[in-house]
């Protein structure tokens, strides 16, 4: 022990890279989940935006119910749900497979993603109803179908107004990771958790996820204003040419 | 040639178009005039399916259409034939002028880029607007934005050009510009359908007019008759509150 110093800073030296092989962890359920999201948030808003029978009352349980509960809840729903019903499944259909073997992140991916979509079916609504109604009719008129006309013309222009949106829920659901380790998923809390146990160094092992966090933040938050930048190109000003 | 057969189209149960029948010869320029609410733009709007009519045909050449049983392919056919000019240019917001020109060519017409981005150059050169290729809709003035928006609709090789109110949002000064290109591009043969309030436009440029009233359609002649000796009381009222000064002769 360093006598009254307040924290162990060496012992904190030595932590980050122990703390910081979490990383590959939190970011792969934050990136994958965030795909994924935005897949399932995009199939909702086009739900919701054409009024699509019987789907339209399914999705507004099912966004209602992710919003209505905590993500801690539906990660252990996950956790402990799904082997389950697989288990089931399994021994009705006779398929095979060992549910043990399913690593416990594969359930942060679905929860997370399923969570996220649901936020995430809300931004991409609004940016796509953002897109004036004439853009829309400028492109039917020529002929182009309404599956053209989305990917061509809706989409890219329904991007620039959702990016800042989707950049902070791409940062809230990066700290939401954290959440993971409630299922023993070795990301950066869990290995902080790991770490500090041997010596009971609590402060300084949060600490360091703390900054390492805060690092990765700064970074998508750099990366997501340039990422605007290009989008918003063809709104440049006039005087530089 | 267009021929339109009792058309009827109704937002709810308002019908706004009571059986609209019409003849537009090739290389016709058509005017349709009329106070607002008569059907003008709905009409315009329901050749290229932007609306969908209730009942009644539509044959533009071979395509022929029966909007109580339309087919998605004969809506897209028929939207490939009849190009759009709207009273809001509605330009892509996210495209420069040359994109905006070769887009339906590359994503309609299936055309290679640089292929589609030749043939849009020839297009904005016709409009006089060559120097403003890279330029976005939002750097260029409503006029010049209308005229990229009439490239747009000459490049995709329309058998019609619908305008829609192509001046109605334009300032005064600018006026000119755009029906100085509507007249060039009716000199070549093209066949349009305008939908328009400038009576100078219609007189001089416009070899039909169709004058509307109430979802009908009350006069169609030439313009020189329609101008000068009107058969129908409507129209007479309808020019005297236009255009109380001008002196037709009766």
């Amino acid at each position: 022990m360093q006598g009254n110093s307040l924290l162990d800073w060496e012992y904190m030296l030595r932590s980050i890279p122990k703390v910081a092989a979490g990383i590959p962890v939190s970011l792969s359920i934050a990136l994958i989940a965030f795909v994924f999201g935005a897949m399932i948030g995009f199939c909702i808003a086009l739900v919701k935006i054409y009024r699509i029978p019987v789907l339209w009352r399914i999705t507004s349980v099912y966004v209602s119910f992710m919003r209505g509960t905590p993500l801690l809840v539906q990660i252990f729903l996950s956790y402990y749900g799904i082997p389950l019903v697989l288990r089931y499944f399994s021994t009705k259909y006779n398929w095979q497979i060992d549910i043990s073997q399913i690593p416990a992140i594969v359930f942060m991916y679905v929860s997370f993603s399923l969570n996220v979509g649901a936020y995430l079916s809300e931004t991409i609504r609004a940016a796509i109803l953002s897109v004036g109604k004439g853009q829309v009719e400028a492109a039917q008129s020529m002929g182009m179908t309404s599956a053209q006309a989305m990917r061509r013309i809706i989409l890219p222009q329904a991007a620039v107004v959702a990016i800042p949106n989707l950049g902070n829920s791409f940062i809230a659901l990066l700290k939401d990771t954290s959440l993971a380790f409630a299922a023993s998923v070795p990301e950066i809390i869990g290995q902080a958790k790991i770490t500090a146990a041997r010596t009971s160094n609590f402060l300084e092992a949060y600490i360091v996820a703390a900054a390492l966090y805060w690092l990765i933040c700064i970074l998508f938050e750099r990366l997501i204003s340039l990422g605007e930048k290009r989008l918003r190109r063809h709104e440049r000003a006039l005087y530089h040419d | 040639m267009i021929e339109i057969t009792d058309l009827h189209k109704s937002f709810g149960k308002n019908e706004v178009l009571h059986g609209i029948s019409l003849k537009i010869p090739q290389g016709s320029v058509t005017a349709v005039l009329g106070p607002s609410g008569s059907g003008k733009s709905t009409l315009l709007r329901c050749i290229n399916m932007l609306e969908a009519p209730q009942s009644g045909t539509l044959r533009l050449d071979q395509l022929q259409v029966d909007f109580a049983s339309v087919h998605k392919k004969d809506i897209l056919r028929l939207r490939q034939d009849t190009a759009m000019v709207f009273q809001a240019f509605n330009l892509f917001a996210h495209k420069t002028a040359l994109e905006n020109v070769a887009e339906g060519l590359i994503v309609v017409k299936k055309m290679p880029k640089k292929t589609a981005h030749a043939q849009a150059v020839q297009y904005l050169e016709k409009v006089g607007l060559i120097d403003r290729a890279g330029y976005s809709p939002t750097q260029l003035s409503g006029g010049q934005q209308q005229r990229v928006a009439i490239a747009r609709a000459l490049a995709m090789n329309p058998k019609v050009i619908l305008f829609d109110e192509p001046t109605s949002a334009l300032d005064p000064e600018l006026v000119q510009e755009v029906l100085t290109v509507m007249k060039k591009v009716s000199l070549e043969g093209i066949t349009m359908i305008v939908v328009t309030h400038e009576l100078g436009f219609a007189r001089e440029v416009a070899t039909d007019i169709v004058f509307m009233d109430d979802g009908r359609i009350v006069e169609q002649s030439a313009p020189q008759v329609f101008f000068n000796n009107p058969e129908q009381e409507r129209t007479r009222q309808f020019l005297r509150q236009i255009a109380p000064d001008y002196n037709y002769q009766i």
